[in-house]
This record gives C-alpha cells, structure tokens and sequence, in this order.
C-alpha cells in the first residue's frame, strides 16, 4: 500500500467534481463584487439567500469531513513507531472514528436541507494540509489549523441553526463541535510532547500552522467582523489549548489574508 | 411563441450565451402557459455568482398595450453549482419556471391585489415559491422537493404547523394572494424563532443596483 498519498488519487465516484481555489482566486466577478456594497458577509438566517448560503458551507463541511478522515487515517499508517509513539497513532486511529460519524452526519444534514452528495465542487486542499512529511507539521497544519477552523465553522453554522430554529442543524452541529475541541486539543497535547526538546522543530511546526491558517482565511473568510462569514470561536479554542496570543495571532493572520486577497484581486484587475 | 429580450448580450463576466437563454425561457413560458403575445424581458446581473440567488418578477403594460414580463435576476441564478461562471441547464430551467409561474399567477384576477416582487415579505415569498414550486414539479420540471422544503422552513420556521401550511402551498393546482396571505398569517402564528424575519424581500434590496 502506497504511503504519502497524494491529493490527485483521493477515491471520489462520478457526483464528486474537483476545483482549484485559482478558480476562485481569479474569478473576475471578484472586483465588481468588491465595489458594491454587499452587508454583512456573516452566516446569519436574515441575510439575502441565507438558504443557499447555508447549503453550501454545510456541503463544504461534508468534504472537508472526508478530507479530514483521509488525512487522520493517512498519520495512522504513513508514519512508524519509530517516527511517532503509538499512542499517537491510536488518537489519529479514534479521530478516524469520529471523522467517519462526520461524514455520515453531514450526509444526512444535506439531506434534510435539500442538498445531494456532490451538488457542490471540492477543493482539496485540507487533504493536501495533511500530507507534510513530519508529523509534527501534520498535527499544526492539520490538528490545529484545519480542525481549529473546523471549530470557528461549526460554531458559526451551530448559531446559524439556533438564530433560525432549526433544531436539528445545531443539535448536530453541536455534537461535531464537541469531537472537533478534541482533535485539536489532541494536536496541541502532541506537538508540545513531541518538540518538548527540539525547539527549532516546533518553531517549524508553528510556522506551517500559520501559513495553513493564513491560507485557511481564504481572503477574510474567517475572523471577528460583520464582513467574515465564519467567525472565530475563541470560548472553544480555549478549550482546545489555544494561549491569548495564539488566538490574536490568528486575527491578525485573517486580516492579513483578506487584505492580500484585495489587493491581489485589484492588480489582477489592473493587469486585465 | 413569446418574444424575448436577455441583457447583457453578450454576458462578459460568466460564460452565458444570451441567445441559448432566450431560447430556454421560450420553451419554459410555452410550457408554464404563458400566452404566445407576450414580451418577457430579463436581466442578469452577472456579477452575482451563487450562492446569491435573487429574483424579481414584475408585470408592465398589463391593459391594452402588449404584456411584458420584466425579470431581474442575479447570476447565481444559473450557475453550475460544480463549475463557476459555467451555465446550469436544469437548474436554470427550474429557476424560470418557478418565476414564470409567478409571472403566470400576476396575470390572474386572483392575484391582482398581490404586492409588488420588491416588497414582498420573507413569508410572502417562500409561500408564493413553494405554490410555483410544486406546480412546476407536475409540470415535469425536476424541481426538487426536499430543497423547497428547506427553504420554506428557513423562512417560515421548523414544526409541523409550518410542514402542514408547506404540504396545502405545494400540493395546490390552483391558488390566490389571498391563500397565500392566509399561509402567511399561519406561519407566523406558529412561529417561534427568537428573531423572526423581518427583512422585507427573500433576496434582499442589498443584492439588487
């Protein structure tokens, strides 16, 4: 069995179509949508298509929950004892578990709001976050960044099922949150065990969960104003291990990414 | 056969072809009854990719002169929802219809004292879209059910009261403003929600110039 799989060779059937976050980068429906003024760009039932807004996030969640069992399932196996403990393992073999209710969860919340499997397209790069070659970057970039933000998401669509009565949209939502504290809490615990005497490859480690993070952001996707559709969960991210500066940090990162992603898309525009 | 008018033409921002549009929305006006004299104007704003998916139906010259249908829409409309900028055929079909549906019902007396597209409630129109909805489905349009369902719980709120008002909308052949004005006053007795929706318009003013 091949180890370090790559993105390109993930098993999707014939509903599930891949496209590339240049798509979306280079959308040149960006900067006229950048000239208008639009609202608020929260997650919230009282905005304009809340509906489609909603289905398509949720729909985002489904597929970063198969990434996310693909990428855990990839550490119990691509990695030897001599390279992590097995407990390690074991924590990525149980996050497996909780990836794989996920999935099956997010199925059936499609279901009840009227989505298909596949209706959306994937992008892949939660996957290609979880394929560094050191395991410690796996736990940064994958444990506390993408899981991290897998807290900030769930929260914002559990509020979303909360503000319009949903009961069973924040009932799930809650329960997925509760698992997602655990895997990152599990990524802080082993990065501080497994770099306990090698500072410089935990300075590595952090600097990669920046750049996942930043990334992550996708251009103010994620942070603390009316104008980032997800907000972040600083209550749970506590509890996940996150310090007061970390948590800073990440607003600073989000704010950097969306004021990259404007003035990308403004020389875009100037070069067109 | 109505006469139809698509703007932009050319679309620059979304790879739409205004004729294939204007060709689509002959077919569905046939199909929805709408008469063959009518003029049906629409146009996109392409710049509004989905998910912001917004419509207003609006009905001018009904009297002597010719009937016109004038549609605005957001692109998002018709988007693929798995390739960006790229045309969704069925989607986009089910989109027309619903709207020419609405367009249909403004032409009936029982619709005369209906509100404008622009002013009407939340309630108002996922009440009116569920009507248009379900009669598109019997028509042969691949709507989908469980989707409308969604939608008329999200702006009408989650219980069996609201399920009971959504099963009489979409299962009716026939209805008026008046109906749906009592489905309304329904919804909102049974509802609630700690902040019920007050925003006027399903789509919201802040997504139309």
């Amino acid at each position: 069995m091949k180890k370090m799989f790559p993105a390109e060779e993930l098993a999707r059937d014939s509903r599930f179509v891949r496209n590339r976050i240049e798509d979306q980068i280079f959308d040149p429906r960006n900067q006229a949508l950048s000239q208008r003024e639009m609202g608020s760009a929260k997650l919230d039932p009282n905005r304009p298509a809340a509906a489609e807004r909603a289905r398509a996030l949720m729909h985002g969640i489904f597929t970063g929950e198969i990434q996310a069992l693909e990428g855990a399932g990839r550490t119990t196996f691509d990695f030897d004892e001599t390279q992590v403990p097995l407990a390690l393992k074991l924590d990525m073999a149980r996050q497996c578990w909780d990836e794989s209710r996920h999935c099956e969860i997010s199925v059936k919340l499609g279901d009840w709001m009227g989505s298909e499997i596949g209706e959306f397209a994937e992008q892949t790069f939660l996957y290609e976050a979880a394929c560094a070659d050191d395991p410690v970057l796996r736990l940064t970039g994958v444990n506390r960044a993408l899981e991290g933000l897998a807290i900030d998401v769930f929260n914002t669509m559990k509020e979303f099922g909360e503000l319009s009565g949903d009961p069973v949209l924040a009932f799930c939502e809650d329960w997925m949150l509760a698992d997602e504290v655990t895997h990152v809490k599990m990524g802080s615990d082993w990065l501080r065990r497994l770099t306990e005497d090698d500072p410089e490859r935990r300075e590595r480690a952090l600097e990669f969960q920046r750049t996942v993070d930043k990334l992550f952001s996708l251009g103010g996707f994620r942070g603390e104003t009316e104008e980032n559709p997800v907000h972040l969960a600083r209550r749970f991210r506590e509890l996940a291990g996150f310090s007061d500066d970390e948590l800073e940090e990440l607003v600073k990162v989000s704010e950097e990414s969306k004021a990259e992603a404007e003035a990308m898309s403004a020389a875009i525009q100037q070069g067109a | 056969m109505a006469r139809v008018s698509v703007t932009p033409d050319p679309f620059v921002l979304v790879n739409y072809d205004s004729g294939a549009l204007a060709a689509l929305i002959e077919k569905v006006a046939s199909r929805v009854g709408l008469p063959d004299d009518i003029e049906i104007a629409i146009e996109v704003d392409e710049a509004l990719p989905r998910p912001l998916i917004a419509s207003y139906v609006e009905i001018d010259g009904a009297g002597d002169g010719p009937i016109r249908v004038s549609i605005w829409c957001s692109g998002g409309n018709f988007e693929h929802p798995q390739y960006p900028r790229r045309f969704d055929d069925v989607g986009g079909e089910i989109k027309l219809a619903v709207d020419l549906l609405r367009a249909a019902d403004r032409l009936a007396p029982g619709f005369a004292d209906a509100t404008p597209d622009a002013e009407l409630s939340e309630r108002q129109r996922e009440a009116w879209d569920t009507s248009a909805a379900g009669r598109a489905s019997r028509l042969g349009f691949a709507v989908r059910e469980p989707l409308a369902r969604y939608h008329f719980r999200l702006g009408n709120g989650f219980g069996d009261a609201v399920d009971a008002v959504y099963e009489r909308l979409w299962g009716a052949d026939e209805i008026t403003w008046a109906e749906i004005e009592t489905a309304c006053v329904e919804t909102a007795a049974s509802d609630e929600r700690p902040t019920p929706k007050v925003r006027p318009g399903t789509v919201g003013t802040t997504l139309r110039r």
